[in-house]
């Protein structure tokens, strides 16, 4: 078929720029211009829904707003596709009929869905819409992580930027993500601040040797090796080494005490002196530098001198003595094994210092064609600037830069090393910064594909004449940024480059989760938003209160909390390295703990800060990531559990389910937690609310999934008691409640604990999970939220996955080679970058 | 209290501004400078200026709203603290912002409540797609008078880390994390660093070496604009509407800065206040509070610029209260099901937030302009939630305080009560044209709510 189409190239186009003529007239109608709206025959619809809904959405009948015959006549107006997209929404999810109403047969449902799709929503597999992705500039996040690649600088944009906003859940929808002229200054003096930071803007520097505190020897340069010296006797340290380039160096010697936190009144003199062998081969000490190390003066410092090498090996050495009067009784006195130590820690060698070699002592991946010879003229300098910039740009702006940008900035560079007192590396720093403040650095602009490549698409590759492939350049970055959070690496701009990255996709995104630290940060953009491990640090907790004032602070530490934050990104990871089913999330048998979190969930024999995995027992109360303590804790009030906000949770982010339309108006809860009430449980008090029918719509959604959860506190703890607050002020102290963790779903399966629930998620729900955290990803890669026209999208991916267990490379593979994903609409004739 | 320098107090004059520029850059003549002379000596009255303060989550009424009515009125528990302020101040009851009730578009009252506050405008209900709102009443006062300060506005906010994941029922959190508005489409986003608050209206470094340093940044900004716009075009050319747009926000941002260093010229240096520069977000929320209110009285008092927001937090926050011992976050406890000990918690955060207008009350009130006037007297201050009663999210008999104005005749020490369900549009309006500004109408307004 793909095929096909692309023979039909050509002629596909004039098409295209017709119908996208014909669509600015109803532009303004986006997606709702497609699907057919109106006039539908009401008899048809009875045939198809009429023994299953007409009870409450026909014959007179619009419960919950909704009644067929009104869509039919079109009488939701634009609210109409809306309409049809929840029918859809909830037919597909099993919410609708509801589960005490006679239930329809899978095939069935699946028929119904089939006809949304196809006569409601016109989707055709065929001629998948790509969506428009608005211009993402790169969020706080993203910047930093591209910063990190380019410069190895921490930008802390998180820190010094204003919160970006989000959509759906994600800090990468593009059309959100807005540019404010505050954030506009801030990207200018940050640029300014990293490229200064990033490169020695001083210029070269002589050479730097560095040896460490274990060159030096005891006594004589033959001596035993000894960095470290107590304060009891007097000694020396040798150091001899063999220094290349003869020439005037500059040494240092760095020392330090050892427990120099501590009172002792414990000093040494020191001194460093050279070995220098005359001409006469004899030995002549000269006396470099000396200081006093003196645990209440100074316990830190660098002995330094002038030395002159000739190609005979340098001997220095450092004597110590020391001058406290009753050394030894302190440190007889003292049982722990020896905290006082004079260490030297590490020796330079700076030269030779005449100025024949010199190095960039930082930024040498941006410098990388080192500093200019002495002599250079301008147009050595040029060139080497071009250079420069022509990597370091191509990297920032995530393709190659156009060659009249490449001299336009290499002129502002000459022109700014020509002002007075400034030099080579000022030149480079100007232009490094108009790059990092560029739009083409801070937006990831896209192109599509050049119509010379198209052939080169792989069959396997689905391709639609609704949308242009983006090029290789743009699918890089695509594919960077959402599995990395960062920009693409140079293999990835290489095969880039080459046209290939289509044909090598596979290869590359196993390459690239096989990176581990890279990896990290896109998991933790994706599972910090998604599961919201993000917030595990930040969310407020009282512990006292959440633990009846029968606990304090301290049962909770930053550690514990810094664990259930890798806990579950580790878990994440997991699945995807070793290519998991993504069900495992919902009910493994093993997670991820450490030593603190192990201690936490009250699990034995895990020792070390590591994450490790652990296989959990049979009888466990710990099962996925419903038990993980971050989800626990994100989804709790501070001083207590919230079994709504836990059961929205699931409902939005496992399962997808669609919020039934909301009452006209909330009402106010009349009843309050008085007399009989306040001896209730917390599931009472839901019951209590759940009666009115106005609440009971949503709640009876929320509800059973997060009183499921309630065997666990607001920090994640097991427990099977509701804790009852001391007396206070009089008011009567509240007893211990029993927890009860049974419950329904909505869609009549009934459990006995949360252990049962996360099975019958990962099982009987598989199909809703698959789907919800497919359009989860989704939305968090392509940036944008989905319409129903990327329902076809959407069960292609979750058909791949079902052919496969399920498994977390699969889903990420097939969503990557994914229309949307690999394409842009198609648009009125766009000028190519140059 | 007053971290200002007294002895420094006339700095704060326009007249000075010129006087410091002609002797540090000692520019020519130029036709704009003159002109801003001339008003400077023509116009005795000092420049009005417009603050907003937003509170979240609305109040415990009972103990929130005034006892009595007119002038005869007593302070109740939860705003006892403002009662040294009281005839600078009115409490206005009866407002409503129709435009934050549900409609057709279910939950997500307190996206709607921060997202109307300053618009009077209904957020269309969207995660992300199509944000839509109006031009906040802010802005719509910066747009018109913006040019003849240094910055047009101030935006400012107190929550210094945002939680993850969707925001409230389907609003994209652009409407519950901002309440500025420059377009229908576009938010204008707060700063909650105070360090870089600071910093930016009045430069990096101690007090001493800032104005120069202020000088340095805007000579490098000036370097690059060019090459910027450039770029900027050369990516337009490629792009769909959809993304013009967006660089258009950043072509928005290169003007500013055109204009920030085109007012350098005309204003001179920036006023250098004799106050340390914050050190970042603190931990306490209560200093985190006061600093950016010390800073945003500093932006206001040397007339940096005259329009200015501060959002205390986002409406359903969930912050809990070390400071005054409530541990519970403060949203989960504005459904208080009318339980006796949770209302009593949330008259204990009302009185909390209270205590921090008083002091931005009385940094205002120290702050002295040359005049003789207080900055308090010359701002139009107004303080409140766009919920009533957390608990049944309704957005009439919103919780709103006016304070300043004396200079314009705005009497204080009464209790202002409206008919119900007034529009707060129609106090918008108000002071949008008492910042000098023509509308005819502003939201949903039905008229101007008088304040004599």
């Amino acid at each position: 078929m793909t095929q096909t189409l692309r023979r039909l190239a050509p002629s596909v186009c004039v098409f295209v720029v017709f119908a996208s003529w014909l669509g600015q007239s109803h532009a303004d109608s986006g997606f709702e211009g497609e699907a057919s709206t109106s006039h539908i025959d009401i008899e048809s619809l009875r045939q198809r829904f009429g023994d299953h809904c007409f009870g409450c959405h026909g014959d007179g009948g619009e419960e919950g707003g909704l009644s067929f015959e009104k869509l039919a006549e079109g009488g939701y107006g634009e609210e109409t596709i809306s309409r049809w997209e929840s029918i859809w929404k909830n037919v597909r999810a099993e919410t609708m009929p509801p589960p005490d109403e006679e239930q329809p047969e899978l095939a069935d449902r699946q028929k119904w869905v089939d006809w949304i799709q196809r006569d409601i929503f016109r989707l055709d597999v065929n001629k998948v819409d790509p969506g428009k992705v608005v211009l993402r500039r790169l969020n706080r996040s993203e910047y930093t992580e591209t910063i990190r690649q380019l410069t190895d600088i921490d930008a802390n944009a998180s820190e010094n930027f204003p919160a970006d906003d989000t959509g759906y859940g994600f800090d990468t929808i593009g059309e959100v993500l807005h540019i404010s002229p505050v954030l506009l200054e801030k990207y200018l003096a940050s640029a300014d601040k990293i490229v200064t930071e990033a490169i020695p803007i001083s210029g070269p520097t002589p050479p730097r040797q560095k040896v460490w505190g274990d060159h030096f020897h005891l006594d004589a340069i033959d001596g035993p090796r000894n960095e470290g010296l107590k304060f009891v006797d007097a000694h020396d340290l040798h150091i001899q080494e063999t220094i290349k380039n003869p020439g005037a160096y500059d040494v240092e010697v760095n020392w330090e005490l050892d427990g120099a936190w501590t009172n002792t009144d414990q000093a040494a003199n020191v001194k460093l002196r050279w070995h220098r062998l005359g001409d006469d081969q004899k030995e002549e000490i000269v006396e470099l530098d000396s200081a006093e190390a003196s645990f209440i003066k100074q316990t830190e410092g660098t002995l330094s001198g002038k030395v002159s090498i000739n190609d005979k090996p340098l001997h220095l050495s450092v004597s110590f003595e020391p001058t406290s009067i009753d050394t030894k009784s302190k440190q007889l006195d003292n049982s722990n094994p020896a905290p006082y130590t004079f260490r030297l820690t590490h020796t330079e060698f700076v030269g030779p210092t005449d100025g024949k070699f010199v190095e960039y002592r930082s930024g040498t991946k941006i410098l990388f064609n080192g500093p200019p010879p002495q002599d250079a003229g301008e147009d050595v300098l040029d060139e080497m600037t071009a250079q420069v910039l022509d990597r370091f740009a191509t990297k920032a702006f995530r393709r190659p830069i156009d060659a009249p940008t490449l001299a336009r900035l290499t002129q502002i560079a000459k022109e700014a090393r020509s002002q007075p007192g400034m030099r080579y590396e000022n030149g480079v720093a100007t232009a490094l910064k108009l790059i990092l403040a560029s739009p083409r650095f801070l937006f990831r602009a896209e192109q599509p594909l050049g119509a010379d490549q198209l052939a080169s698409i792989p069959v396997e590759f689905p391709t639609s004449p609704l949308g242009d492939p983006i090029d290789d350049y743009s699918l890089a970055s695509r594919v960077s940024y959402f599995l990395w959070g960062g920009p693409p690496d140079e293999q990835l701009m290489r095969v880039a480059g080459e046209g290939k990255l289509r044909e090598q996709l596979d290869e590359q995104i196993s390459r690239m989760i096989g990176e581990e630290w890279r990896t990290r940060v896109g998991v933790g953009n994706f599972v910090g938003q998604w599961l919201r491990t993000r917030d595990v640090h930040s969310v407020p907790i009282d512990v006292r209160r959440v633990l009846a004032f029968r606990g304090s602070d301290s049962d909770f530490p930053w550690q514990v909390r810094e664990a259930m934050k890798q806990e579950t990104e580790t878990m994440f990871r997991y699945l995807l390295e070793e290519n998991r089913p993504i069900a495992e999330l919902l009910n493994a048998d093993y997670t991820f703990l450490n030593k603190h979190l192990a201690k936490f969930y009250g699990i034995e024999g895990v020792k070390g800060d590591e994450m490790r995995k652990v296989s959990l027992p049979a009888d466990s109360h710990r099962r996925g990531i419903l038990t993980h303590g971050s989800v626990l804790l994100v989804t709790s009030n501070p001083t207590r559990t919230s079994p709504v906000k836990r059961g929205l949770f699931i409902l939005q982010n496992l399962l997808g389910t669609p919020s039934p339309p909301a009452p006209p108006n909330v009402p106010a809860l009349e009843e309050s937690k008085k007399g009989d009430m306040a001896q209730a449980s917390l599931r009472q008090i839901l019951e209590q609310h759940r009666r009115d029918p106005m609440c009971a719509s949503c709640h009876n959604r929320m509800d059973p999934l997060g009183l499921a959860l309630e065997n666990y506190n607001a920090i994640g703890q097991y427990r099977d008691q509701e804790l009852g607050m001391p007396e206070h002020r009089g008011r009567p102290a509240e007893p211990d409640k029993p927890i009860d963790p049974t419950g329904v779903l909505m869609t009549g399966e009934k459990f006995s604990s949360v252990v049962e629930l996360a099975d019958i998620l990962a099982n009987q729900r598989k199909d809703d999970f698959y789907r919800c955290m497919t359009e989860k990803m989704l939305v968090f890669a392509l940036g944008r939220g989905l319409t129903y026209s990327d329902a076809t999208t959407v069960d292609q991916i979750i058909a791949e996955l079902k052919a496969d267990d399920g498994r977390m490379q699969t889903l990420i593979k097939a969503i990557v080679r994914s229309v949307p994903f690999t394409h842009q609409p198609k648009t009125e004739s766009i000028a190519r970058l140059p | 209290m007053n971290h200002y320098d007294n002895s420094n107090r006339n700095s704060v004059s326009r007249r000075r501004f010129l006087r410091a520029s002609g002797l540090s850059l000692a520019l020519p003549l130029l036709p704009s400078l003159m002109k801003s002379a001339g008003a400077a000596e023509s116009v005795a009255s000092e420049p009005m200026r417009l603050c907003y303060v937003y509170v979240p989550n609305g109040v415990n009424m009972t103990h929130w709203r005034p006892d009595g009515e007119g002038d005869g009125f007593n302070f109740n528990r939860s705003t006892k603290s403002l009662e040294p302020h009281r005839d600078s101040l009115r409490f206005i009851t009866g407002l409503e912002h129709r435009e934050a009730y549900i409609h057709n578009d279910g939950a997500g009252d307190h996206a709607r409540a921060g997202a109307t506050f300053l618009t009077a405008a209904r957020p269309h209900k969207t995660s992300g797609t199509d944000i839509h709102v109006g031009v906040s009443a802010d802005q719509t006062v910066a747009q018109a008078i913006g040019a003849q300060t240094r910055l047009p506005s101030l935006e400012l906010s107190c929550d210094g880390v945002r939680s993850s994941g969707e925001c409230d029922s389907g609003y994209s959190c652009a409407y519950q994390f901002n309440i500025a508005w420059a377009d229908e489409r576009t938010p204008v986003a707060p700063e909650s660093n105070p360090r870089s608050v600071f910093e930016r209206l009045f430069g990096d470094g101690s007090h001493g070496e800032r104005q120069s340093n202020y000088a340095r940044r805007q000579t490098r900004q000036e370097s690059v604009i060019d090459f910027l716009r450039e770029e900027t075009n050369l990516l337009n050319r490629q792009m769909g509407v959809d993304d013009r747009r967006k660089l258009d926000e950043y072509l928005t941002g290169i003007r500013e800065i055109e204009n920030r260093i085109e007012k350098a010229e005309k204003f001179g240096p920036p006023v250098d206040p004799n106050y340390p520069t914050p050190s970042g977000i603190p931990e306490s929320y209560r200093e985190h509070m006061r600093l950016m209110m010390d800073v945003m009285s500093l932006a206001l008092v040397t007339d940096t610029t005259r329009v200015s927001t501060l959002m205390l937090a986002h409406d359903g926050s969930n912050r809990s209260f070390n400071e005054i011992n409530v541990g519970d976050g403060h949203h989960d406890l504005s459904h208080h099901k009318k339980d006796e000990e949770r209302l009593e918690k949330i008259a204990l955060i009302d009185t909390f937030y209270c205590e921090q207008l008083a002091y931005l009350l009385d940094t205002m009130q120290s702050h002295k302009l040359d005049s003789g006037t207080s900055l308090l007297d010359n701002t139009l201050l107004v303080y409140g939630s766009g919920i009533s009663d957390g608990d049944r999210h309704n957005h009439d008999d919103l919780p709103v305080i006016f304070a300043g104005g004396a200079s314009q005749g705005i009497k204080g020490g009464i209790h202002q009560r409206l008919a119900d369900k007034t529009p707060m549009a129609n106090l918008h309006l108000e002071l949008i044209e008492r910042m000098g500004v023509k509308r005819d109408r502003f939201g949903d307004s039905t008229a101007k709510l008088s304040l004599v």
